[in-house]
């Protein structure tokens, strides 16, 4: 079998190539944001020692990290224009969906941080006369993120990856536009060879950055 | 507001959910015997002394892990027959993307698993006369694989979330078939509804068993 490769007709692509890698790159920083900053939150409360925080938390990440991410995808899809009365973009509809899972999947990581740091802490924080919140937004939080980082990386990493999900509800991102310029190049093997090589250019890119982010924030740990 | 939900034109089609749900679980099967024998492997081969050997494992396991799975299912189903030169259909591509990619993560398992044993255990493994292959079989694995077990499990059950994605090649598992039920009947909401419940009640019962598991093999120190 000899296959003739020939990636030069990509070269009349590149702007759709650089619109779907633009629209990736959106998509995933919305989902991240928003996905981290919510997982925090259930974090805490799904750490907190009042029950009527601690087990909607529970349900709500049972619930999210349950179900397969592409059936969320579709549910929040078909369901949100009900909700809303108006058309809702698959931007939208990805958003919610990734960043609930996120926001699920992330929760557990930030609350085995929280859980980790060391109960003297708390007394400690407290005899300084700091309340909850006080304690916990200048004593164990900083040191709970620190500690969780590289698991928090691990899970950006696949978000990032996840977001091709999107694809299949006409997200243009990278995915969806090699679909295209496969299907009218009939070229398939190039067309999903740039967009493997697409992504893990994009997640080596990211990975270096989180690292570097790590070596940053773990600064103080080595005096 | 007035949309008046039915979930009876689901139920109508009971049968499709089911054949949809034994495609998952074959998929899910077929992925996890290519997986575990090559995890294995591309564990043992991380492990060796050798930097060539150690190296290849490195890029193999990278590769696949920053790879997307739904660009690598695409890729094999599109792209790879072309480059064999055979025609070949959405199971075979799907086992294969799936299961070249759980091979990485369940490499990463055993590693950790292994490596997490203390290199006492191996010295004392050799001070009463043990070889390498006796020393791993006999002492080693024995412990690293009640460490790994909770993470093996999460592993398989990831990869059973994951082959929903082959519903994106048209390989009739649930997801697809789900599809097919929201066309059939214009009720999208109810279908996928229902499809979340039936993974949902599979992952969460699965995940409760792998919690049990855990808590019986812990390892007290």
């Amino acid at each position: 079998m000899t296959y003739q490769w020939d990636f030069s007709f990509l070269a009349a692509y590149y702007p759709l190539l650089l619109q779907g890698l633009l629209r990736t790159v959106e998509l995933a920083l919305v989902s991240l944001v928003a996905g981290l900053t919510s997982g925090l939150f259930l974090g805490m409360a799904r750490s907190s020692p009042r029950i009527w925080l601690r087990w909607p938390a529970s349900c709500f990440i049972e619930l999210f990290r349950n179900i397969p991410v592409l059936i969320l995808l579709f549910w929040f899809f078909f369901v949100m224009p009900m909700l809303l009365g108006t058309r809702t973009p698959p931007f939208v509809a990805a958003v919610v969906a990734f960043s609930v899972y996120l926001a699920a999947y992330s929760a557990e990581i930030f609350r085995a941080g929280i859980q980790s740091v060391e109960v003297g802490q708390w007394d400690a924080a407290r005899s300084l006369g700091f309340g909850y919140f006080r304690s916990m937004r200048y004593c164990i939080l900083p040191q709970a993120i620190r500690r969780v980082i590289p698991a928090l990386t691990t899970q950006s990493i696949e978000l990032v990856k996840t977001t091709a999900l999107a694809s299949t509800i006409a997200y243009g991102d990278i995915l969806y536009q090699a679909k295209l310029i496969s299907d009218q190049e009939l070229r398939p093997l190039e067309a999903y060879t740039v967009a493997a090589a697409m992504f893990i250019a994009m997640l080596v890119a990211f990975s270096y950055l989180s690292t570097q982010v790590e070596k940053f924030l773990g600064r103080s740990e080595q005096r | 507001m007035n949309y008046t939900t039915d979930f009876g034109a689901v139920w109508r089609y009971s049968d499709l959910l089911l054949e949809g749900l034994y495609a998952s679980l074959v998929l899910a099967g077929s992925a996890l015997a290519i997986a575990l024998p090559l995890g294995l492997v591309l564990a043992v081969l991380r492990l060796s002394k050798l930097p060539v050997i150690s190296q290849i494992a490195v890029v193999y396991i990278d590769f696949f892990r920053t790879a997307a799975s739904l660009v690598l299912i695409f890729w094999f189903f599109y792209a790879f027959p072309i480059l064999i030169g055979v025609r070949w259909n959405a199971y075979s591509a799907a086992t294969l993307a799936l299961g070249l990619q759980s091979g990485a993560y369940f490499a990463e398992v055993f590693r950790s698993g292994i490596q997490s044993i203390s290199f006492r255990q191996w010295e004392g493994a050799k001070s009463i006369g043990f070889n390498y292959f006796q020393c791993m079989r006999y002492v080693v694995l024995p412990q690293a694989i009640r460490r790994m077990i909770p993470v093996f499990f999460t592993r398989v059950i990831e990869l059973f979330k994951t082959t929903s994605l082959a519903a994106a090649i048209t390989y009739p598992e649930l997801a697809y078939k789900a599809s097919l039920i929201a066309s059939m009947t214009y009720r999208p909401i109810e279908t996928y509804t229902v499809i979340a419940g039936i993974y949902f009640v599979i992952v969460f019962s699965l995940s409760q068993g792998v919690r049990m598991l855990e808590r019986r093999y812990a390892i007290l120190n």
